[in-house]
């Protein structure tokens, strides 16, 4: 799915985060955004979703123009993966229900036998399924809020810090698996080492 | 009718009195809210005194019209105080809670008159006023309560209903589970109350009947049936309160405004 920004302008306040800023992916191609903190790099991720909104420019997702009539068809075609999964109160299982009960998702492979093969792949056992969300450690979090993304199977990943706190062994496994998914285009904010991506982006040269 | 013993105004002043006690303990503990007290209880007092004025005559002319405009200003100062008692803004909240508490409050009143009253006494002010005024009441504390903890825990939780819509939920979707929270949070109180009446504590409306004279048979039956449409008229006002308020509460990508809380 191809991603194009424009001319983007946005600023809080006093501070400008993007300044004239311009990016466009083919369909297919993995992007790692990389820069210290405060340089735009989870803005970017909340521009695309629509939960910020440009000053300047324009944004477009598959050929379409991200606006406020769009931005709802146009969430359905992203997997999102924020480095913290959102505080809820019931199991791994009922998290996945909840996303999977929308009407968006209705057609998407909600099998229990889908989810324990990703359980398998991603080293959860089983039984974490049925686990309270909070009881989980925050690599094992991570790794749900994955395979929540991969159930999906969206043809856009924007991932935010999503394996940052994922233990050393597993994260090169779970890279290597989301650099293998060729057709799908990949937005990946990290500051791991180790990503393999088509294009890197450093945020820290467009505020030098 | 009034079979209810008259007070006297040397007794109301004996009352007052006894509002030192308070006093002295606010002062003695240093709360800092002896002025706050006081304003209260004087606002209450002229409020109340011009109530009771203007009730006298409303009751004396008995107008359909009259009394509903009644109801609608109680309506009015009811969605200005409970909207002021939450931390949202009165200037995105006023309309949308105001119309709620007359479409549930109303709703529930005329059919609560109709089930008790022969149909040409449905608009009578003794029972469109005063049951109004309870009503509203209750229902007044439910809105606060459910709008406050739907906005606050958004306000708080952002990152969740955010994951939602990335997900895929429409505004709707994304929301259901903090609706679910906040209409639980405005019913609790009521269920509570409903499970301790009449062991914990005799309640208010049944207290004023019997004293002005009515069997506690008729008591009990008012009391049961105040009671049921109170609680409906809390979850609809809350269901109507949020309904309303969304349109101006967030923008067309689903997020919610930062004008929705009143600065601090």
């Amino acid at each position: 799915m191809e991603v194009r920004l424009e001319h983007i302008t946005v600023s809080f306040g006093q501070k400008t985060v993007f300044d004239d800023f311009s990016l466009h992916l083919t369909a297919g191609t993995h992007l790692l955004v990389q820069g210290p903190s405060g340089s735009g790099k989870s803005t970017l991720i909340r521009l695309l979703l629509g939960f910020g909104i440009p000053d300047k420019g324009s944004i477009h997702i598959g050929g379409k123009p991200l606006n406020a009539q769009t931005v709802w068809l146009l969430r359905q075609s992203v997997a999102y993966v924020p480095q913290q999964l959102p505080r809820v109160e019931g199991t791994a299982w009922q998290l996945l229900e909840q996303v999977h009960q929308f009407e968006a998702n209705q057609r998407a492979d909600f099998s229990e036998k889908a989810i324990l093969s990703y359980f398998e792949r991603f080293g959860l056992q089983p039984g974490q399924l049925k686990q309270p969300v909070r009881e989980l450690s925050g690599g094992e979090q991570q790794r749900l809020a994955l395979i929540g993304a991969f159930l999906l199977d969206r043809p856009l990943l924007l991932l935010d810090e999503a394996t940052s706190a994922v233990d050393s062994d597993r994260k090169t496994q779970m890279m290597d698996y989301i650099s293998n998914l060729k057709e799908k285009t990949a937005i990946i904010v990290a500051h791991d080492p180790g990503w393999q991506a088509d294009q890197t982006l450093d945020l820290t040269s467009t505020h030098s | 009718m009034d079979q209810s013993v008259p007070i006297s105004l040397w007794a109301m002043a004996a009352f007052y009195a006894l509002l030192l006690i308070p006093a002295g303990l606010i002062w003695y503990f240093r709360l800092g809210m002896l002025r706050r007290m006081a304003v209260a209880v004087v606002r209450m007092t002229v409020q109340l005194t011009l109530v009771g004025v203007l009730l006298i005559y409303w009751f004396r002319w008995d107008n359909m019209w009259l009394n509903l405009l009644w109801v609608v200003a109680m309506v009015g100062f009811a969605a200005s105080s409970a909207v002021q008692n939450s931390a949202l803004r009165l200037r995105v909240f006023f309309v949308p809670v105001f119309l709620a508490l007359l479409v549930s409050g109303l709703g529930v009143l005329l059919l609560f008159n109709a089930l008790v009253l022969p149909v040409s006494d449905i608009f009578s002010a003794q029972y469109l006023i005063i049951i109004g005024g309870m009503l509203l009441g209750n229902a007044l504390k439910g809105i606060v309560i459910g709008l406050s903890d739907f906005y606050q825990r958004l306000q708080d939780q952002q990152d969740t209903y955010r994951y939602y819509l990335a997900a895929g939920a429409s505004r709707w979707e994304a929301l259901i589970p903090f609706f679910r929270n906040s209409l639980q949070a405005a019913l609790n109180p009521s269920v509570a109350s409903m499970a301790t009446m009449g062991v914990v504590f005799l309640p208010g409306m049944m207290t004023g009947q019997i004293i002005g004279g009515a069997t506690p048979d008729t008591a009990i039956r008012y009391q049961l049936a105040i009671m049921v449409v109170i609680f409906v008229c809390i979850a609809l006002s809350v269901v109507l309160g949020v309904a309303f308020s969304l349109g101006r509460s967030f923008d067309a990508y689903g997020n919610l405004r930062g004008e929705v809380f009143r600065p601090t």
